[in-house]
């Protein structure tokens, strides 16, 4: 229920329709009831009418006649820049579609003759490369099976859960319900692709996971090394990985200046970003190369014939797309490329700074590298990229932080604090850009309790999210860092999947998936790292609480990507994925494929729910519910579904069976409530 | 009444009132005339909307040229089972915000100090459409997109969550928070006029 003293703040989200339906009605019911708030929104309302003062001049005159013109000037006269006023770079001339006509104007202009002496000259030079190409491969894959075997890859029934979608999955490590939640992933990264990318055919999307060695660290672990989504059908030079995350987006703005070979000397670059599945196993291992691969960020250009070579075909994937992008921004100049980089991710610099972040985890060595690509706006030319401040008082080491000049510019806010913190992000922490907070213990100071609220988050009310806790318990005995990042990718488009990682150094990245579930922690012994999947979005987290047990050495949490996210987060859709990490539905273990399939289904009913296709949702969560009629999270969120289609009997039917299987959960409660606003 | 050679041919404005999706169909298909009525029924407020977010009204309509330009050889690809008209303007945005970002140093800077401030030749009104106009330049891209889409191009949040490539939170947040800087800096303004 509104409050008047929310009001406020909410009229002008109200009054733009910003806010989800059932507060609209609520704020509607409550102003047609109460002076006071509708005379704000009356006032709020005259607020924004203002803005209508800013007013631009009515279109003078049509400009079609003068498009039709240009545009046939274009097409009938290939090469002539569309607009010699607009165009600066030659990569922009035309499209592919202009060129590809032109091309074929200018064939048709030729003569008969010499089309048939070009044509008979072509195809034999086809039929003699195929019968080459043939023998080649032929030779090369009988060895390459002779000395590897049979390839490890198996298609599970289960992971055939859409049409025009493979997941590919080895080892056989990964349960059916992961497969089943990367799938969504893959669906939304193929839905990004298709918009982003609408020339490219997206008509098979094969997903590789592994998380087995060699794979091990590529696994769902990381955005910039998680999940490879390979499109096929298409040569390896345009396959390419994609989780529609930034860096991803960004390897394809690469991969687009290499494969219409725009740049000279770039044709042949290939990363493993690229490979398809076909060619894995000639990859075999790629372990972390770190001498290399601070060679190959800082030289850029020089590498990248190495790259190609066989012995550099080992180096992460990260610093192959380092050195790439290095080289592609010393050949465009940094405008240029800046602009082409927001074509495919408009408004922000996000690229940059997720690829930076990536590698400097991998190699601190490759900070001073990464200064380089500091915005001035963001950063003071003198100033560092992040900056320290210490203090024994938990409370003054925040105030430090909120006072320095600096703090809204910092990539990384680093807080060294006194032990048992609870830090409670505000408005003022959060800024629109990606950022860290670190809070680092005292050496040999233990930390046993450690609430990171983040500003993302709804932090206003904390009760519904005050019992999702985490636990990190760190046995080895050299931990020096343990890293929980929160990563953007989950919060901004796929909205089914979360991942924790977490990082032990020195040695490497040491990631572990993991499902959160009670259970399974306490079985292991070794996890790092924590998986949520599923339902799970890190969007309705206000609330995380870390603990650390035993920590001899200085522990350092970080929460990244910071970003501010409007109250009206807070949402039933919220609730539907707190609860459903609230109490993980128990997988009998004798009835693990039913249960996949159920998870696959209620997986593809929350996407489809996120996406406003309300009617199918409610057809996939019935799936998972014939599969799985116990699935409390598929009763809840299936009630929210049924709640958006004017269902409210059915709607309350399944309130109910929410109480009747999660009895004294949060979720139930919530379940009451929603039932007492539905009358019943 | 005319009748076509085929049932999907577009014969012209006449028609009874085809939407933008068909009209791209056909325009892929290669009629001309269904992609004049498509730039004529665009044109009008997508210029306007690259007037604000350019602030500059001739640059505006070649941006526009260019903008339908770029659809115009994708339309090929164009799935006319999904909305046109924010994919246009997802077009425009990337068209729009390019050149900014080449030209940003040359333009004049969004604010100026109190003690350049024209006193008496401009009438109040007039002073406050600047001082929207300068604090709507002064947002971040993002947020001044999705600003401009909503208030002034009239966008649902799901189109521009096309048009922008995020999520409608993400554009709800944008929003909301461009509303309460704009709301913060033009108090001012507000306050000078609510005065009797």
């Amino acid at each position: 229920m509104i409050r008047c003293e929310e009001l406020p703040e909410r009229a002008a989200d109200y009054l733009y329709g910003l806010l989800p339906d059932w507060q609209m009605e609520e704020i509607a019911a409550h102003t047609g009831r109460c002076d006071n708030c509708r005379q704000a929104i009356e006032k709020t309302a005259e607020d924004l009418r203002r803005f209508d003062a800013w007013e631009v001049p009515e279109l003078e005159a049509d400009t079609c006649p003068e498009f039709m013109r240009r545009l046939r000037l274009h097409e009938t006269q290939e090469l002539v820049p569309w607009d010699a006023a607009l165009e600066r770079e030659p990569l922009a001339r035309g499209g592919p579609l202009a060129r590809v006509s032109g091309l074929i104007q200018r064939w048709r202009a030729l003569p008969t003759g010499t089309k048939i002496a070009v044509s008979s000259i072509s195809l034999l030079s086809v039929a003699l490369l195929a019968v080459a190409l043939v023998v080649v491969i032929g030779q090369h894959s009988g060895r390459a099976q002779a000395e590897r075997g049979p390839r490890p890859l198996q298609v599970p029934e289960a992971a055939m859960v859409r049409p025009g979608l493979r997941v590919w999955y080895s080892e056989g490590n990964v349960d059916e319900a992961l497969v089943g939640a990367l799938a969504d992933v893959a669906s939304v990264a193929k839905r990004a692709i298709e918009e982003v990318f609408p020339d490219r055919s997206t008509e098979r999307i094969n997903l590789l996971v592994s998380r087995g060695y060699p794979w091990r660290e590529s696994v769902v672990t990381d955005r910039a090394n998680t999940i490879y989504v390979l499109a096929g059908n298409q040569g390896i030079g345009e396959n390419m990985r994609a989780d529609a995350g930034p860096v991803a987006m960004m390897c394809e703005a690469v991969a687009e200046l290499y494969n219409s070979r725009r740049l000279p000397g770039f044709e042949r670059f290939v990363s493993h970003r690229y490979l398809v599945p076909a060619v894995i196993d000639e990859v075999g291992p790629f372990p972390i190369q770190l001498p290399n691969a601070t060679a190959l960020a800082t030289d850029g250009p020089e590498m990248l014939d190495l790259i190609t070579s066989d012995e550099y075909t080992l180096v992460h994937p990260d610093f192959a797309a380092v050195a790439a992008l290095r080289a592609v921004e010393q050949a465009l100049g940094r405008e240029r490329f800046a602009e082409l980089l927001d074509q495919v991710s408009p408004g922000t610099q996000e690229p940059f700074a997720v690829l930076r972040a990536a590698a400097i985890r991998a190699d601190a060595a490759l900070e001073p590298v990464f200064a380089a690509y500091d915005e001035a706006t963001r950063l003071e030319p003198d100033e560092e990229g992040s900056y320290l401040v210490a203090s024994f008082e938990p409370d003054e080491a925040i105030q430090a932080v909120r006072d320095h000049p600096l703090r809204t510019m910092a990539d990384t806010l680093s807080v060294v604090v006194a032990p048992d913190v609870d830090w409670q992000l505000t408005d003022e922490d959060a800024t629109h850009g990606t950022r860290s907070l670190r809070l680092q213990l005292l050496r040999d100071s233990e930390w046993m309790h450690a609430n990171l609220i983040d500003p993302d988050w709804q932090f206003k009310d904390l009760r519904r999210f005050s019992e999702l806790s985490m636990d990190v318990r760190v046995e080895s005995a050299t931990p020096q860092h343990v890293a929980i990042d929160l990563h953007d990718e989950v919060n901004c488009g796929h909205g089914l999947i979360a991942v924790f990682s977490a990082e032990v150094r020195p040695g490497g990245w040491q990631p572990i998936v993991y499902r959160f579930d009670q259970r399974s922690l306490k079985g292991r012994k070794d996890w790092t790292a924590f998986y949520f999947d599923g339902a799970f979005r890190p969007e309705c987290v206000s609330r995380l609480h870390i603990r650390v047990w035993e920590p001899k050495l200085p522990v350092t949490l970080y929460v990244d990507n910071l970003r501010l996210v409007p109250r009206e987060l807070e949402t039933p859709a919220d609730e539907v994925a707190h609860a459903a990490i609230h109490q993980p539905t128990p997988v009998p273990e004798a009835n693990l494929e039913h249960a996949a399939a159920a998870e696959a289904s209620y997986a593809r009913g929350l996407a489809l729910k996120g996406a406003g296709r309300f009617q199918e949702a409610a057809e996939a969560l019935r799936q998972a519910l014939a599969a799985a009629p116990d699935h409390a999270e598929a009763h809840w969120a299936l009630a929210w579904v049924l709640i958006e289609l004017k269902d409210q009997e059915g709607a309350k039917q399944k309130f109910r069976r929410v109480i009747e299987l999660a009895p004294g959960s949060e979720q139930a409660d919530q379940a009451q409530k929603a039932l007492e606003r539905l009358g019943g | 009444m005319r009748t076509a050679e085929h049932p999907f041919t577009y014969l012209g404005p006449d028609d009874a009132e085809p939407t933008d999706e068909a009209l791209a169909h056909w325009a892929a298909a290669g009629n001309m005339r269904a992609v004049e009525e498509l730039y004529r029924r665009h044109q009008g407020p997508v210029v306007s909307y690259l007037r604000r977010l350019t602030r500059d009204n001739d640059i505006a309509v070649d941006l526009f040229m260019e903008a339908f330009f770029r659809a115009y050889v994708n339309l090929k690809s164009f799935d006319p089972h999904r909305p046109f008209r924010p994919w246009l303007y997802r077009i425009a945005s990337n068209v729009g915000l390019g050149w900014l970002r080449r030209h940003r140093r040359s333009l004049p800077p969004a604010g100026r100090p109190d003690g350049e401030r024209p006193v008496f030749e401009m009438v109040a009104e007039r002073e406050l459409s600047r001082q929207v106009e300068e604090a709507v330049a002064e947002l971040p891209d993002d947020q001044r997109t999705v600003f401009i889409l909503r208030h002034y191009q009239g966008l649902s949040c799901a189109e521009i969550s096309a048009v922008c490539g995020c999520p409608e939170g993400t554009v709800r947040s944008r929003m909301h928070y461009a509303v309460r800087v704009l709301r913060t800096r033009l108090r001012f303004w507000v306050e000078r006029d609510d005065e009797p």
